[in-house]
Parts: C-alpha cells; structure tokens; sequence
C-alpha cells in the first residue's frame, strides 16, 4: 500500500515581506502547489491522502482555494484523511465542516482519538482534530482500543511530538509505540526533526519564508504485507529560502563582490531560490560593496537577494580596542555582546555600537540611517 | 613611526612635490594656499585612504587633482624598525582605489590599511589623537572651545560631548518609547497590532458564519423548492378537484332545471285536471264548507233543542183552570184586592161597632150604679145603654156584610183571602204559561227556519261536487268529511307543486350565481383527471396538504429571507478579506519586531556609552587632567601649575592660586591646554613608540614666550619620533634659530 502524507501546506498564508499583488500571486502558488501533490499522489498511484493539519493557514479559506479543494479532493476519488491541526482547527463554518466534502474524504471531528476503516486497504486510519488553535491533552493518553480484524493502524495527527509542555498537541513516542501505529504521520513542525522510520513529520511542501529553509516536499510512505514501512520524501516546492553566512573577514570590496555572487550562485543552483546572505566577520566601512546592486544579480534562478550586514563594519575594529576615545571606550563596553555566541545578542550588540559609534559622530544614528 | 618621504604625484592642488623629513621637529612653512592642508590630507590619504563621497565629507574631491581627477603619490615610512613604501593611486571612483604597501627590508607586500597596520589606530583615533589642528577660533565659538576642551578630557575628543550624544539618543528612544504610559511609535505600532488583530478575527468569524449560512441557505433554498413543487402540485390537484366539483354543479343545475321543467309540467296537468271540473278549489272553498258544515249542525242542534224545550212545557189542570176563572172574575171585580179591602173594612167596622158597644154598656153600668148616687149620671147611663145598642146594631150589620160577600165565594173570611190570592195566582200562572209557548214555539219556528236554510246552503256547496241525494245529517256530514279531505289533498299537492318550484328556483338561480364566470366547455377542456377519482376523499386530503404545503412554504421562505438577511448583514461585516489583514498583520509585526531591535539597540548604545563615559571619567580623565597639567606647568614655566577637573567633569586651569574654568581661559592659554591633552592623549595611545604628532597652526594665538616653550617641549617629546609643524608664518623658524633649537624647515 501506498500512501501520501503531507501537510503543513497553509494554503492562504499571510505574506508580508511583499507588496497584496504579489502576496496573491504567492497564494496563487501556494494552490498550485497543491495541485502537484495531487499530481504526485496519482502519479505514484497512492491509496490514499494523509493530511496532517495545517492545511490552511487560518479558518477562514479563500473562495478559490476551497474550490480547488474540492475539486482535487473528489477527482482523487480514494481516500483523502485530514486531521486538521492548529492553524485550521474544525470550527463552525470553516471548511472541514462543509456539506459539500466529496464522499472520499475523512475529516477527525474530535479532540479525542477517531478512527476510520478502509476495509479493502485493510487498513484503519486513527486520528483526532484540533477543535480550537490548542490542545494541552494527548488524545492518546489511556486506554488502547482493540481493533477488529487487526488492520494495519496508522496514525494521522497534527502534534507537537514529545514535548510536554506543549500548546500543540502533546503526544509521546512510547503513547505512539503502545498504541502499535505501524506508521505514524505527523505535522505541525516545519523543520522536519529527526525521528525514526515509522514516525515522521511530512514537513512544509514549499517554503513560505525564510523561516522555512531549504526544499519542500511530501512523503510517499510504503506498505508492505508484512507491515514494513519506508518512506521516500519528494520535492513539491518550486522556490526555497535559504539564509547562508558568509564571512568576509579581512576581504577586500571586490572580493567582497565575488564571494557574493559566487555564493548566489551555489545557493541557486537546483531550485529557484529566494537568498538571504548575512555577511559576517569584520570589515571596514569602505570595504563593502554597494550592496543593492549584488541584491539585483542577473540570474534567473534567483528570486531575490536579501544582504544582511552583521559583519562589525567597523572603521577599524582593532583601532578601535586601541581608541582611548569613548568610541574605544564603548567599543570594549560592547565587545563581551559583540563575541557572545547568541546571534541576537550579537545583532543587537551590533547595532547598539553602530548607533554609538553614529551618535558620537553626530552622524545620522535613525532607524534608516544605521541599519 | 616617522614618516621619511612624502612623494605626492598628484594630489589636490599639488603635482610632483617630493618633501622629505627628518626626525624630530620639521617645520613646514608656507603661505595660505601654498598646500599645507594638502600635505597634511595626503599623509592621511596614505594611511586610510581616502573615504568615498558623502554628503559630509568632501575629502574626496579635495584629494583628486583638479585637472586629472586622479590622486596619486607613495611615502616611505619607518616602524618598529621597518621601513615600508606605500603606494596609492585614486579617482572618483572608490572601487578602482589602489594601495600597496611593502616592506623595504623584505620586498613582502603588508596587508591591511597601512595607519591601522603601522599605527595600530583607526582614522577616528588618528584624527583625534596624532593630528592637532589648530583651534579654529573663528569657527568655535569661546565656549564651543571651552567645551572642545571639556570633551577631550572626558571623551578624549574635543568633538564628543557625552551629555549632548546621550541626550540626542534619547530623545530618539522616547520616539520609539516613552517612558510611561502610552506613546512612541512600537506602543503605536501594538495597538495597530491589537486593532488589526481583533478586526480580522472578527471578519473571520464573519466569514466562518457566512460559509455556514450559505450551505444552510442553500439546504433551506433547495427545501423550499421542493416545497414550492409540492405545493403547487397539491394546488393544481386542488384545482383540478375544484373544477371537477364545479362540473358537478353544472350538472346539478342541469338537474334542477329539468325538475323544474317537470313541476312545472305538473302543475299545468293538474290545473288542467281542476279545471275540468270547473273550478280548482281552494282552502277558501274548504273553509266555507267547513263553515256551511258547522253552522248547518249548530242550526241542527238548536233546532232539537228548541223541540224539545217546547215539548217539555208543562199543560194547567182543572182546578187551575176553575180558580183561573174564578180569578178572571175577580180580575173583572176590579181585583182580589179591592174586594179584599171592602171585606177588611166591613170586618173592621163589625170589631169596631163591637168593641164600642161593649164599652158603652160596660160605661152606662157603671153610670146606672153611679145613677143611684146621683141621678143625673142615670141619664148619661141611659144614653149610654142607647149608644151601645145602637153600636150593637151597627156591628151586626157589618158583619152581615162581610158575611154577605163571602157567602159569593163559598168560602169563610178567614179562607176567603188565601183564595182569592190564589185565585188570582193562577190566574198570572195560566198567563205566564201561554206566553211562555207562544215564545217557544216562535223560536222553534225560527230555529226550523235557520236549519233548513243552512242545510240549503250546505247542499249548494256540496252539491258543487257532486248531487246530493241524502240529505240526511249523517249523509251531509260524510259528503262535506269527503270533499272537505279531498280539497285539502287538493290545496296540499297544489302547495307541495308551488314549493318545489320555488326550492327548485332558488336552487338554479343559487347555482347560476356560484357558476357565474366558469366557462363549461373549457372547465372540461382543462380536466387532467379523472372525475371519478375526485373523490370528496381525496378533497379533502388535498385541502389538507395545500394547506400544510402553504404554511410549510411560509415557514421556508421566511427561513430562507432569514437566512438572506443574516448573510446580507455578515456580507456588510466582511469590510476587507481576512487574508489580506492577515498580511498587514505581518507586515506590521516585522515592523515591531525591527523596530523593538533597533529599540532595544538604541538603549544599550545608551547604556554602553554611559558606561563608557563613567569608566573614562573614572580612569581616562584623571590621567589626561594630571599629565596635561605637568606639561601645562612646564610649558608655562610654572604659571598654570595644574590642569583640574570639576566634578560635573569640565575643565579648569589653575592660574595664579586660582582655579579658572575653560570658558574663561585666554585663546592661548586655550590652545596651550588643548595641545597638553592632545600629547596626554597621544603619549597614553601610543606607548611604545609615538606616531608623527602633526600640528596645523597651532601655536599662531600663542606668545613668543609660551611658543618658545612649547617648540623646545615639542623638540623634546619627539626627539626619537617626529614633529611635523604646518604654520605660515616665519615665527616659529624664528624663534627655533634664535634659541638655536635644532630643526628641518620645509618651504612649500
Ligand atoms: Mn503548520
């Protein structure tokens, strides 16, 4: 048996970094990206869907994304199985609860564990709904209930795996071991942790933001008779994000230059990728290069660069430790945050001396004018 | 460090100028305009480099040259034992900037700026520690040197003033924050937040509503079709049954007409039949029948009565009769009474002439005794005896009389009255009873009269039906029972025919006014159904479902307007799509997020530099303030004895016992203390070896004497480094060969 699991998809997602237009043409995206899960789902001919929540972003569901919804759903024709998660918990009126679901799809209701039966797959499908944007209660805590004819039982749930104190659903490996799932499909963490085979997070299908990195894709997870299972990850996404460093200690304005666009390069070699570079080491002010012309690189496989300055762009960093003036003086006052291994620590230990440094100057110290 | 040879190709306004210089003291003498500041910018172009263009410096354009546009040129320099050629080439453009720089003794190339690699400074640190320029007195105002002078010892630099920066951060900061309350632009920013937040959850829930409402509106529209068909069906079936009902009067008129056509067909036979015989007989005729009947019996029955009212009249016997004559006598007599009172009278005069007689005797007895006493009383008893006889006499004959007139009637006096009276009685008794059969017999007669006339009558009356052979009172009364039956047989059938006529007319004209406006021939044109199945059956379970369809579809239209309504409403509730919001949402979330940094960032900068300042006063200013002062003293020759800080960290110069604040200083004695914290400054940087101390016009508002000090100071601090001095005036060259001060002059 064959299955899909993915999730995570937030279709109809906020977009902030861009301008409404573009927004709607990245939720645009968003849709098609859906449209090639389905793709794939039928390609690699998968008995079934997992959706582990988190298909939507919000409750509320744009007109055309719940068209398009229905529409992959009932030409998929077998068995769709969501487990709506946080972000689109099973309320009145949202989506899950519309009468106009095709026949083939299974939404969880309930806060506590579900289960449907596809007797030809011989196959059981558990799960549960979020039924607001929290759940502190394992719905797998208790009691295991004895299936009959002892299909094979798969889990299909948004949850925060193993993490007690969590808002997001707090199931436990050893509740997912006793319960016996021989596999177990999880979403709700982007950045797909390391777990064992028969327990997996599906991860996000494309990025949406650099606050998720690299590849998306979903899982095509195979069964077989002797309830082995192995799972293979697929690439959905059309775009990345990826935020690199790049140290540019000691490196001249055009060298500069070049470890730049050498890095755009490699970063944007597979895949359309939106780069975030942030520049680190120390560097003179005069040193770095006009950054808005390597962010407008001629390469089509870039979508965007974003350059972020953390290199301590200092006039001189070491004639600085040496300035009995108040900008050495603050200079070592700052230095023990400026080394600190915590990065915000360190950007904002950065900026403080940047402000100093600007202040002291009579220089323009402003919000526009440092950063 | 000293620098050994300045090889300037072209810079500014200088081309090909190659000046070298020596340890110690170098004068470098020329007019305005000769290009001391040139120099002075070249040797720092060599060390940092020229800093691009920007809106505040112009270092750029005053370092290319005028004409080429190109700056170029090397200089030698010796450090920590090395000696190193820099060599620079510069345009416009920043990019095409070119250094090297090699280490002489090696032949290696040296990374890095040459001033941080050489000196160990950066270019702040450069300008504010081994570069003195002369305090610009036209530009500095008194006080603005004062407090160049208060900066340098509590920030090391004349251009810092940490009260101002501190202040000026500030200021920034409160725009972000205030420091209470609400205010400052990420307060702003959260409630824009806040706003935005609540708005798009509550145009989510709308939305959530709206999708909800939909579907049910759509459930409750597809109902209420449903409805609306069964409901219109049921109608048309209603109708339909209706139409067949109406068929039904149709045919009930039709009917009724037909009846009526027949009563009145009826009617005519049976007047047709009456009038054969003449005359159609009516209750009239039956009620004087009747009439004639009853008054015949009552003449009959009077009649009988009267018979024997006469018959039983009773007949006077013999003796009445003879007394009746006997009265009749008497009445001729002129009455019973009249003889009676002759009688009386006579009987009365016989008792009178009786009774006086007897007194009479009874008086002349008495008076013939008397007599005997006295004669004369015989006399009176004679008469007496004479009176009484004749009284005597008198009464006999009285009663002789009376006797006499008994005697006529056979009967005693004492008899004589009761018979007469009763003579008389039957006399008015045999008249009473002749009258009274008079009487009766008249009445008998009439009562005949009126039998016969009545039973007359009764026999005409009859007689209009039929002949009357008996005539008999049994007979009459059978043949009036008969006629009088058949005549109200008759007036009632004639009723019954009038009733159902009128019944049947008021029916056709009811129904013709209920069939008003249908049209048969299309009623039946239009029947989909089967008369027959119309029953009243199915009627009424039509009616009945009509009328449960009707309020059903009420109920679900009202429902479905409902339902309209409440989404027209949360349709005017979605101002904005969530969505978009959400993006905003986003937006200004990043917003906060940079702004909270850069707040955040904007404090510690603050944090740092107070810190900063109050480790410098605490451990910088001490220093500057004591070393400046020795140089201060030995500079003066022992006049400013010591240079002091106050505790609000300004400046002051002890001048003849007393302590004067900088404001108040002379402009020498300014510069004096300027170039004291200057070289403090320099010799705490730099101490090992000291870098080239470069002075522009510095000593030009200082007096010979004072000069004086300061070059042969000057000469001594920098005899293992270098002192270069820009001036354009010959005082200083003066001054030097008068003291004989060893010195290199440099004419530019
Ligand atoms: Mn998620």
């Amino acid at each position: 048996m064959k299955i899909l699991h993915t999730g995570d998809i937030h279709l109809d997602s906020a977009f902030c970094a861009v301008s409404s237009t573009e927004a709607n043409a990245l939720r645009q995206h968003q849709r098609d990206i859906l449209k090639k899960i389905f793709k794939i789902a039928n390609e690699e001919a998968c008995d079934m869907i997992l959706i582990s929540g988190d298909l939507f972003d919000t409750c509320y569901v744009t007109p055309e994304t719940r068209e398009l919804c229905l529409s992959l759903f009932s030409d998929f024709q077998k068995p769709i199985i969501i487990s709506p998660g946080n972000h689109d918990p099973l309320v009145d009126g949202s989506f899950y609860k519309s009468s106009l679901l095709p026949e083939n799809t299974f939404v969880f209701t309930s806060s506590e564990l579900q289960y449907f039966d596809f007797p030809e797959l011989k196959t059981t499908v558990a799960g549960y709904a979020f039924t607001s944007s929290v759940m502190t209660k394992s719905p797998l805590e208790g009691e295991v209930a004895q299936r009959e004819n002892q299909p094979n039982l798969i889990l299909c749930a948004h949850a925060d795996l193993d993490s007690v104190a969590t808002r997001y659903a707090p199931l436990l490996t050893s509740d997912i071991l006793r319960h016996g799932f021989i596999y177990t499909a999880l979403g709700h963490i982007h950045k797909v942790p390391e777990t064992p085979e028969h327990i997996r997070y599906c991860g996000f299908p494309e990025g949406r933001g650099f606050d998720e990195q690299g590849d998306g894709g979903v899982l095509i997870v195979s069964i077989d008779d002797t309830g082995a299972v192995s799972a293979k990850r697929i690439i959905t996404s059309d775009i990345r994000y990826l935020t690199e460093e790049l140290s540019v200690t000691g490196m001249s304005c055009w060298e500069i230059e070049r470890a730049v666009a050498s890095r755009i390069e490699d970063m944007s070699r597979d895949c359309r990728t939106a780069i975030r570079l942030e520049l680190v080491g120390v560097l003179t002010e005069d040193t770095l290069p006009d950054i808005t012309s390597i962010s407008k690189a001629n390469n089509e496989q870039v979508i965007s660069v974003e350059i972020i300055n953390s290199t301590l762009c200092l006039p001189s960093s070491e004639g600085l430790e040496k300035d009995i003036t108040l900008r050495g003086e603050l200079y070592r006052t700052l230095k023990g945050k400026l080394m600190s291994d915590d990065r915000e620590e360190r950007r904002t230990a950065l900026l403080a001396l940047k402000i100093g440094l600007s202040a002291i100057d009579g220089k323009d110290f402003t919000d526009g004018g440092v950063l | 460090m000293r620098i050994l040879e300045l090889n300037i190709i072209e810079f500014g306004n200088i081309k090909d100028k190659n000046i070298r210089l020596e340890n110690g003291l170098n004068i470098v003498f020329g007019d305005n305009e000769a290009g001391k500041s040139t120099v002075m910018l070249f040797i720092k172009f060599m060390l940092y480099g020229i800093p691009r263009r920007t809106a505040k410096s112009a270092d750029r354009d005053r370092a290319l040259n005028w004409s080429t546009r190109r700056a170029s040129g090397n200089m030698k320099i010796e450090a920590n034992g090395k000696s190193y050629r820099i060599e620079r080439r510069a345009d416009a453009y920043p990019k095409n900037d070119y250094l090297s720089m090699i280490c002489l003794e090696t032949g290696e190339p040296v990374e890095g700026e040459p001033g941080e690699v050489l000196l160990g400074i950066g270019i702040d640190a450069y300008e504010s520690s081994c570069s003195i320029a002369q305090m610009k007195a036209s530009e500095i105002s008194r006080a603005g040197a004062a407090s160049a002078l208060d900066n340098m010892l509590v920030s090391s630099d004349e251009s810092i003033d940490v009260q101002k920066v501190i202040k000026k951060l500030d200021e920034v900061r409160k725009e972000y924050k205030l420091n209470r309350g609400e205010g400052g632009i990420i307060y702003q920013t959260n409630i824009e937040i806040n706003k935005l937040s609540e708005k798009q959850k509550s145009i989510t829930e709308a939305h959530l509503l709206l999708q909800e409402n939909t579907e049910k509106l759509e459930r409750s529209e597809k109902s209420l079709s449903e409805i609306i068909a069964s409901c219109e069906s049921s109608e048309e079936l209603l109708r339909q049954l209706r139409q067949v009902e109406t068929l039904r009067r149709f045919e009930l008129l039709d009917k009724a007409k037909a009846e009526l056509e027949q009563t009145n067909s009826m009617t005519q036979e049976f007047l047709k039949e009456y009038s054969k015989q003449g005359k159609l007989p009516n209750e009239t005729d039956n009620a004087t029948l009747l009439n004639a009947y009853f008054t015949y019996r009552e003449a009959q029955k009077k009649l009988s009565t009267r018979q024997s009212q006469y018959n039983s009249l009773p007949s006077i016997d013999k003796d009445s009769e003879q007394l009746a004559s006997i009265g009749e006598e008497i009445e001729a007599k002129c009455g019973a009474s009249t003889i009676m009172s002759y009688i009386n009278s006579q009987h009365k005069k016989a008792r009178m002439g009786r009774i006086t007689a007897i007194a009479c005797l009874c008086l002349s007895a008495v008076f013939g005794a008397l007599s005997l006493v006295l004669l004369p009383l015989a006399i009176a008893a004679g008469v007496l005896v004479a009176l009484g006889i004749s009284f005597v006499f008198v009464s006999a004959k009285a009663k002789k009389k009376r006797d006499a007139a008994c005697r006529e009637y056979g009967k005693s006096f004492s008899e004589l009255e009761a018979f007469l009276n009763s003579c008389t009685e039957a006399l008015r008794q045999k008249r009473i009873s002749s009258n009274e059969i008079i009487s009766a017999k008249a009445r008998l007669d009439e009562a005949e009269e009126i039998a016969s006339a009545s039973a007359h009558h009764l026999v005409e009356l009859l007689e209009i039906y039929e002949s009357v052979t008996d005539t008999s009172e049994e007979g009459l009364r059978a043949l009036t029972d008969k006629h009088s039956a058949n005549i109200l047989s008759i007036c009632e059938k004639r009723k019954d025919l009038a009733l159902k006529k009128q019944s049947l007319v008021g029916r056709i004209s009811d129904l013709e006014k209920e069939l008003v406006g249908y049209d048969r021939q299309s009623l039946m044109a239009s029947m989909t159904i089967d008369a027959e199945q119309a029953t009243p059956e199915l009627l009424a379970k039509t009616e009945r479902a009509a009328a449960y369809y009707k309020n059903a579809r009420i109920s679900a239209e009202e429902k479905v307007r409902v339902l309209r309504e409440a989404i027209i409403a949360l349709r005017a509730r979605i101002s904005t799509s969530p969505v978009e919001l959400a993006d905003k949402i986003c937006k200004l979330n990043e917003k906060l997020e940079r702004d909270t940094h850069y707040y955040e960032a904007l404090v510690l900068a603050m944090e740092s530099i107070e810190g900063a300042s109050s480790a410098m006063s605490g451990n910088v200013t001490p220093y500057l303030s004591r070393a400046a002062g020795e140089m201060m003293c030995a500079l003066s020759n022992g006049k400013h004895p010591s240079v002091q800080t106050t505790k609000d960290l300004t400046l002051s110069v002890d001048q003849d016992g007393f302590l004067i604040s900088a404001d108040r200083l002379s402009g020498g004695t300014k510069d004096i203390a300027y170039i004291c914290l200057r070289i403090a400054l320099m010799q705490r940087l730099f101490e090992n070896e000291l870098p080239p101390l470069i002075l522009d016009e510095a000593l030009c508002q200082i007096d010979d004497t004072r000069t004086q000090g300061v070059l042969t100071a000057l000469s001594e601090l920098c005899y293992n480094s270098q002192c270069i001095l820009f001036t354009c005036h010959s005082r200083e060259l003066d001054i030097c060969q008068k003291i004989g001060l060893p010195h290199n002059e440099i004419a530019l």
